[in-house]
């Protein structure tokens, strides 16, 4: 269908997005298949820059419903003050995002099946909570007035929940997840090993004393408390809203040894693409440099309004309007078998998850979860009642060691990261 | 469409089959600072078929209305469920339920549709206008609407069409203090109508609500530690849905969460009644009917402190063989049904909010629930805006916001004082669980002991 004769009834100016995907998605449930779904998702999102802008969706792309979607996108540019920015350097890159056609449903619960074996292998009093995976198939364009670009992909993650129970006695959950773009690189089995060993030995778990000591974060935590926490205040809207703490601190050193990269360019991770949704060119680039951050993150929105160039991480489906996003997240760092960070920490923890809250300024607090003390270089026992708290951005000032083992979680390749002074209370 | 529901029935060969024709149209108008950052308006519309074989359910969906395609999405359902069925140990059996039929329908749902986008932006546009030129350094102003249009269709009997509406705004102030942000949030979410959603701001909203938060900026931290406090009523929602509402979510009661087995015991004070409903008026989770045809009428979850009912769909109301409480629920026509709670709220008391106060001798009032989390042993974390501390039966003193823990039966057993006045308060936002769920929550005053975090 000719998308551009139906909007230019509407604009000159405009972006075209369309999606379709084929979509397959298992789950289990308390140790137990649940149930399969299939569905065939398409859509389309019109936005059109007619001296404001407005934008409009539908996942119809039969004629009436594409020219109804184009006539309200143009109503909503009409409601607002000027807002005039047209996405440019607009360029594609070659990475490779697609595998295969062939995946099918019987495929699917094959690799469920296949995590929640691998759990159970591992810990024989593992129960699985949940575990589900997902495969998306499909190809997305992008049209402007002067550009076309296509991209087919294959996506596939997963994901399993689950707890020791001993004689009735249940621990903390924990979770653990991959992803990947590539089909022969499904790492069930894996994913669903990881999480039987984390969970292992949590269902008796005690109390302790409060002290100040070392923590060693596993790379899911640290994705948790830091990452996340740091893509929140490099966003170029948060830049805009001044919710950023990081806002006036492009340049300065604001951490230790850690460097942090966004690299939409790598083979068939699942944040890789070869263009970014506004059809902007995607680069590699580091956020935080050795401890200096070097880059926010933009759409042309974002940067037009701050007066710079998109970088390229326009994110988002055909349900809304470009976000930020960002590509693949790698961390680096001064590093050192994980074995050996252990055994250098006198009494510390090694922290899988918290049940609390990170807020954008950095400062955390919660209920350590999965978690247990390491007393003499040694992982001792698991802990219970135990909370830490404290500001992230202030514990990673300091020089800190990562771990060479580092797991892929699709789109984050995260180390174990092993901080010093943190706050335990109990 | 209910004609197309019956002629496929007749072809597909199975123990149940269930279609959901949903569309859902959205708008969503985002003011960051002086700049619009989303004007966006959206249909995302389908038919959802699902269909139990042999035991197993087979799922599947599709875009069109057209009889062929929705046909072709039966018969992908049915091969899922014959697959699964396969591989499944045990079958599923589902109980029965209040089965709808007729047409229920958001009053003012009308009024959503007749009114103009520009309204609605000029609405939205005032309110950060008065809050920056109040002293608010950045602002975030949200407005969202959901207009749903269901039928409901079983092999079994239900036939329903039910039309909701559901419009929010989210207001945020950002304001600088000493190099740090602090920011506020108020927000208001309802079934209901644009008129209806307007009067909860009144005119001077935007410049009371920019000085509360640069009270709250110069305000310090709190003391921390255990603490006497009155929750009030949206804190009361935060406990009532997250921390306790999902553990017992049916399928979380299969799993092994807080509530297993303790059908019938004592888990609060008898002060304590808490109830999910999908049929309260205004309140956001109203939905009439669930997506798989029953009735979502008033379940008393604690009776006078006494746990009585899980939260159920028709599968595992079977497995505790009961009738479903109509808790199954889809967000778009792709998402296949899930437990998912409504309006949940604990009912009032006796005392009144002003006696609760004076009869305190030193604790802590709590307003404005920022969100948290719960593990499926009711032990929650949820953040706090505002803290005032109470001395000798009097408000003192704000202080900043900070967080509240503990464990959700324990805080309702130490329970000792509920008011009489009764508020919903969670109708912004959603509640996540696999896939998003618009709900409500709420309560009234009610003092208890919590441990509050300091600095």
């Amino acid at each position: 269908m000719d998308f551009r004769y139906i909007v230019e009834k509407y604009a000159k100016n405009y972006e075209i997005y369309v999606y379709k995907a084929r979509n397959i998605e298992v789950n289990a449930e308390v140790d137990e298949f649940k149930s399969a779904t299939r569905d065939y998702i398409e859509g389309i999102g019109i936005r059109i820059f007619d001296r404001c802008v407005g934008y409009a969706y539908t996942n119809s792309l039969d004629v009436e419903d594409v020219e109804y979607a184009a006539r309200k996108a143009a109503k909503m540019a009409k409601i607002s003050e000027e807002d005039y920015h047209i996405p440019e350097n607009l360029g594609k890159r070659d990475v490779r995002t697609f595998s295969t056609e062939d995946f099918f449903v019987e495929d699917a619960i094959y690799h469920l099946t296949e995590m929640m074996n691998a759990a159970r292998e591992a810990n024989p009093f593992v129960r699985i909570d949940s575990a589900s995976f997902s495969a998306s198939i499909g190809e997305r364009e992008l049209i402007t007035p002067t550009e076309n670009f296509s991209e087919k992909f294959s996506h596939f993650s997963y994901v399993i929940l689950g707890m020791e129970v001993k004689n009735e006695v249940a621990g903390s959950f924990n979770i653990e997840m991959g992803g990947t773009l590539d089909f022969k690189s499904i790492n069930t089995r894996e994913v669903g090993f990881a999480l039987g060993e984390s969970v292992k030995d949590t269902s008796y778990a005690s109390k302790i004393d409060s002290f100040v000591g070392d923590a060693v974060f596993s790379p899911l935590f640290f994705y948790e408390i830091f990452i996340e926490c740091l893509l929140n205040n490099v966003n170029g809207l948060n830049i805009i809203s001044g919710s950023s703490v990081l806002k006036d601190k492009r340049g300065e050193k604001i951490l230790g040894n850690i460097s942090v990269e966004d690299n939409p360019l790598i083979d068939y991770m699942t944040s890789s693409y070869s263009f970014d949704r506004e059809g902007v060119e995607p680069k590699r680039k580091y956020i935080v440099e050795n401890g200096v951050l070097k880059t926010f993150l933009h759409n042309t929105k974002t940067s037009y309004v701050l007066g710079e160039k998109s970088t390229g991480n326009a994110a988002g489906g055909f349900r809304n309007p470009p976000i930020v996003g960002s590509g693949n997240i790698i961390v680096y760092g001064e590093e050192e078998k994980l074995e050996n960070i252990i055994g250098n920490i006198k009494r510390g923890l090694l922290i899988n998850r918290i049940s609390g809250e990170v807020k954008i300024n950095g400062d955390f607090s919660g209920a350590v979860k999965c978690s247990f003390l390491v007393e003499d270089g040694e992982i001792k026992k698991p802990i219970k009642n135990v909370q830490i708290y404290g500001n992230i951005f202030s514990l990673l000032k300091e020089d800190v060691v990562v771990s060479m083992e580092r797991k892929n979680f699709g789109g984050a390749i995260v180390p174990y990261v092993a901080v010093r002074n943190i706050k335990v209370i109990s | 469409m209910q004609d197309i529901f019956e002629k496929i029935h007749g072809k597909i060969n199975a123990e149940y089959l269930e279609f959901r024709f949903h569309r859902k149209l959205y708008t969503v108008l985002v003011i960051t600072k002086e700049h619009f950052e989303i004007k966006s308006y959206g249909d995302f519309s389908g038919v959802g078929v699902r269909v139990l074989k042999n035991g197993a359910w087979g799922f599947a969906s599709t875009s069109s209305f057209r009889y062929e395609k929705i046909m072709e999405c039966a018969e992908r359902a049915l091969k899922i469920a014959e697959v699964s069925s396969q591989i499944k140990k045990k079958s599923i059996e589902l109980s029965g339920g209040n089965l709808a039929t007729g047409y229920f329908k958001t009053p003012g749902y009308e009024d959503i549709l007749n009114t103009g986008i520009e309204d609605k932006a000029d609405f939205i546009k005032e309110i950060n206008k008065d809050i920056l030129s109040s002293g608010a350094d950045s602002t975030k102003v949200f407005y969202r609407e959901a207009l749903e249009e269901r039928i409901i269709w079983t092999s079994d009997g239900a036939n329903a069409k039910i039309n909701l509406s559901k419009p929010e705004i989210t207001t945020i102030a950002y304001v600088k203090k000493d190099g740090e942000i602090v920011d506020n949030l108020f927000g208001v979410g309802i079934n209901g109508s644009w008129k209806s959603l307007i009067k909860k701001f009144p005119e001077n909203f935007g410049e009371d609500f920019a000085k509360e938060t640069k009270k709250i900026a110069n305000a310090e931290h709190p003391p921390g530690g255990m603490a006497n406090v009155i929750l009030e009523p949206s804190v009361v929602g935060l406990l009532a849905h997250e921390a306790i509402g999902h553990t017992v979510e049916g399928d979380m009661v299969l799993t092994g969460c807080a509530t297993t087995g303790k059908l019938g015991k004592r888990v609060a004070s008898e002060l304590i009644t808490l109830v999910d409903s999908g049929d309260e008026g205004e309140a956001a989770g109203t939905i009439y009917v669930d997506d798989e045809g029953v009735i979502a009428g008033k379940t008393v979850v604690i009776d006078k402190g006494i746990l009585k009912s899980y939260l159920l769909d028709r599968e595992r109301a079977k497995v505790f063989g009961v009738e479903s409480t109509g808790n199954a629920r889809a967000y778009e026509y792709s998402d296949i049904p899930l437990i998912r709670m409504r309006n949940t709220y604990i009912e009032r008391g006796e005392w009144k909010k002003d006696e609760i106060i004076e009869d305190t001798r030193y604790g802590f009032l709590l307003s404005g629930a920022r969100g948290g989390q719960a593990d499926s042993n009711a032990e929650f974390m949820f953040g706090i805006s505002k803290v005032y501390e109470i001395k000798n039966g009097s408000i003192e003193k704000l202080y900043r916001g900070t967080t509240l823990t503990g464990n959700a039966f324990e805080v309702l057993s130490n329970v000792d004082a509920v008011s009489r006045e009764f508020e919903f308060a969670m109708g912004y936002g959603q509640c996540g669980k696999w896939q998003p769920a618009k709900v409500d929550g709420g309560g009234p005053y009610l003092r208890t002991i919590a441990l509050l975090g300091g600095m």
